[in-house]
């Protein structure tokens, strides 16, 4: 018997009640990039709707970077997420899903937050901030309120990722340094602090402004 | 020949013993059958643009936010320039092949579904090219999404003037039907706020117009409903952003809260102003601010007047209404968990600061999707002038009490242009309204129930019904209502804006579908 190709399974988010609003696309990274519906959830949903094979969405998967931007806007509340997810797992290579941050972020502490001020940029982790945006959308806008720091907040709330690495098992590049130069565009930055260390070196290359890690903010005081 | 049948349509299949005394044509289009089709893709990947034609890129725009029309594209091509659009517009000439632009895809009834052909995905231009903070001026390419525009602007404290309450509708796709916030009673519609634009003419050419280079094709293309040419960029109005201070006073009828709707406007007493019903008995009217020294005067000058309640005087009106009739406990009910529901989410903490509302577009956008929105959405609606909109209200309320139990009114004014007259020709401005004009729009509340598309469609042929009774105009129009045009404009119109389409697209190959 000759190798035999796995078989897709179609997804089981429930991309059939999608409406097509579209509030997915607007904060998605990849079609900001890109332009590309195909490449986004809303592309994703409509093309299965229509009866679209799961071979066909091999692209987009591999271009999402599961930041999890799309599943709090959706009004139907549809799992965008665990749709990218089921499609990403059956690439026929292997797929880095990195894991979410810590439950709680360290700029919960009141000892970190009294170290922020107006001129500082706090660069979210976007993954752990999608994956619990009810209650952290109002935490980081206490904090906002609290300290006066600016966030990669767009106005839906949503974060915006600094960073969105190569798509899995293909060589094109999105262009980081356009998506930083985004996040900052506009704003009277005095300061840098990320909560993912590996969000420093794209705002380094920028040049503007000095980076530091949320940890090592925490760290200052101690 | 393909072209040789626009303008004239056949005979509807469907129902010829359904709508007594009202003739009627087929509108819903074949599908273009593919005529050149194969020698037309091949020249347009000579000419360096990208086709698609795969099921999975074509079925992704099967169908627009009104779920009710369905239609597949040959091939789609996202826009990526004014150049580029220019050569898909010149050799789909040559090849006679129907070309459908597609903006953020909130029509409802097919405009932006393409029925064979190209399907053009305009959102693939979405830059801001400049913004003139001084002159408070942006100049943007056409797909862009309102939001998207929102955004950049929102960096130099900036904001757009007026745009729909939606997050997806792009610029271009407005700018060709009009565009109704709620501050359109006070800054006009969308459309109007253009001062320039870049078009490429159904032949492929590309001409920047305004009120004064180029007139006549910028008066073509404002409420052209994109008959004229595919609108690539556009210099826009705008100005310094403000937060605003919301306001609700609540109704149990329609007819004073629309009187008072206009009043206000009239009297330019806010800032912004709408109605958004829950139901015929629970009517909201909104009134907004961009400043305290504007609400102070609201609240000296124009609040008394009002015959409105606040939360809790409208509460003992519905305590009463309901101790009075038992029977409707479960329009109560509905009425209660609605509030309960939607309320808070006009009210998110995150969107709102010391009481302002920080972004309306958001907020709005997010709840009308959310308590309205799904994969069908049947919003047909009335334009009138501003003394008939009262009995156009009341009439199309009887209309949804007939078709459905639950559903929602929203109602917003518009102030004209008067140096703007010759652009409103044959669009949602109504021909007789002065000052302002009116719309309103009437959606069900369709929930999980499920209904046959011949009772939406009986429904929307008896709010269009009104429009044409009481000379109005509906502020969608074109795609499968398309036969509502000609009856509520007149032959002499229409037919005249049919030998300019002729004359400036001789294939006829540009949105073809939507109006004519």
């Amino acid at each position: 018997m000759g190798m035999a190709t796995p078989a897709f399974e179609h997804p089981t988010a429930d991309y059939a009640a999608c409406s097509g609003c579209a509030l997915c696309l607007l904060v998605c990274p990849i079609w900001r990039q890109t332009g590309d519906v195909e490449l986004t959830p809303l592309g994703c949903s409509k093309a299965l709707q229509f009866g679209a094979a799961v071979e066909a969405l091999v692209a987009a998967a591999q271009w999402c970077k599961l930041c999890g931007a799309c599943a709090p806007v959706c009004p139907e509340g549809i799992d965008l997420v665990g749709l990218m997810r089921s499609l990403r797992r059956q690439l026929p290579f292997a797929s880095i899903e990195p894991e979410p941050g810590p439950k709680e972020p360290l700029i919960a502490q009141p000892a970190v937050r009294r170290r922020l001020g107006a001129g500082d940029l706090v660069v979210i982790e976007t993954r752990s901030y999608h994956a619990d945006y009810e209650r952290r959308v109002r935490l980081y806008d206490g904090i906002r309120r609290e300290t006066g720091c600016m966030l990669n907040l767009d106005l839906q709330r949503i974060a915006i990722p600094a960073r969105l690495p190569p798509p899995a098992g293909s060589t094109d590049a999105c262009d980081d340094l356009a998506q930083a130069r985004w996040i900052v565009q506009g704003r009277a930055i005095e300061r840098i602090v990320v909560e993912d260390p590996a969000d420093c070196g794209v705002f380094e290359r920028l040049g503007r402004w000095p980076v530091i890690t949320l940890a090592q903010l925490a760290q200052e005081g101690c | 020949m393909e072209s040789a049948s626009i303008g004239v349509a056949g005979v509807c299949p469907v129902g010829p013993d359904s709508l007594l005394g009202i003739s009627r044509q087929r509108t819903n289009p074949a599908r273009w059958k593919g005529a050149n089709w194969r020698d037309f893709a091949t020249t347009v990947r000579e000419r360096g643009i990208e086709l698609r034609e795969a099921p999975t890129s074509t079925g992704i725009f099967a169908t627009d936010a009104g779920g009710t029309a369905y239609g597949l594209a040959h091939g789609v091509v996202t826009a990526r320039s004014a150049a580029q659009v220019a050569r898909l517009l010149k050799t789909a000439q040559a090849y006679q092949v129907p070309v459908t632009v597609r903006g953020g895809g909130l029509t409802t009834e097919g405009e932006s579904v393409a029925f064979g052909g190209v399907l053009l995905d305009m959102t693939g231009m979405s830059r801001v090219i400049a913004v003139d903070a001084a002159a408070l001026q942006v100049r943007t390419e056409a797909g862009i999404f309102w939001h998207s525009l929102a955004e950049e602007l929102r960096r130099q404290g900036l904001d757009y003037l007026s745009a729909p309450l939606n997050l997806t509708s792009s610029v271009g796709g407005t700018l060709g039907v009009g565009g109704i916030d709620v501050n359109s009673a006070r800054l006009g519609c969308s459309a109007d706020q253009a001062l320039a634009l870049q078009v490429v003419t159904p032949t492929g050419e590309i001409v920047e117009c305004s009120d004064s280079e180029n007139p006549e094709l910028f008066r073509r293309v404002i409420l052209g409903y994109g008959q004229f040419g595919v609108i690539t960029e556009a210099t826009l109005k705008i100005r310094l952003y403000t937060p605003l201070k919301m306001h609700y006073f609540h109704y149990d009828a329609l007819r004073p809260a629309i009187e008072d709707l206009q009043l206000l406007d009239r009297n330019d007493a806010s800032d912004y102003s709408g109605i958004l019903t829950i139901m015929d008995c629970a009517v909201n009217l909104l009134v907004a601010f961009d400043s305290a020294e504007r609400e102070a005067a609201f609240t000296a000058d124009w609040l008394p007047r009002l015959r409105g309640h606040g939360e809790f005087g409208f509460a003992l009106c519905m305590l009463r209404r309901y101790a009075l009739r038992p029977w409707k406990l479960a329009e109560a009910w509905y009425l209660w968990q609605r509030k309960r529901d939607l309320f808070p989410q006009l009210q998110r903490p995150e969107y709102m600061r010391d009481g302002v509302m920080l972004d309306r577009t958001v907020v709005f956008s997010r709840a009308v999707w959310k308590f309205w929105g799904g994969r069908q959405m049947v919003i047909p609606d009335l334009a009138t002038s501003a003394p008939k909109f009262v009995a156009a209200v009341e009439r199309g309320n009887a209309v949804c009490r007939k078709y459905f139990p639950r559903y929602t009114l929203y109602c917003v004014g518009i102030k004209l242009r008067p140096d703007h007259r010759e652009h409103y020709e044959m669009s949602c401005i109504p021909a007789d309204a002065e000052g302002w004009a009116y719309g309103c729009e009437f959606e069900p509340v369709v929930g999980s129930a499920v209904y046959s598309r011949d009772h939406f469609q009986a429904f929307k042929n008896a709010i269009y019904d009104i429009g044409v009774d009481l000379g109005a105009s509906y502020y969608r129009f074109g795609g499968m209502m398309k036969g509502y045009i000609r009856r509520v404009f007149g032959d002499a119109v229409v037919d005249r804006q049919l030998a300019l389409k002729r004359q400036a697209d001789p294939a006829m190959i540009l949105n073809r579908d939507v109006i004519f």
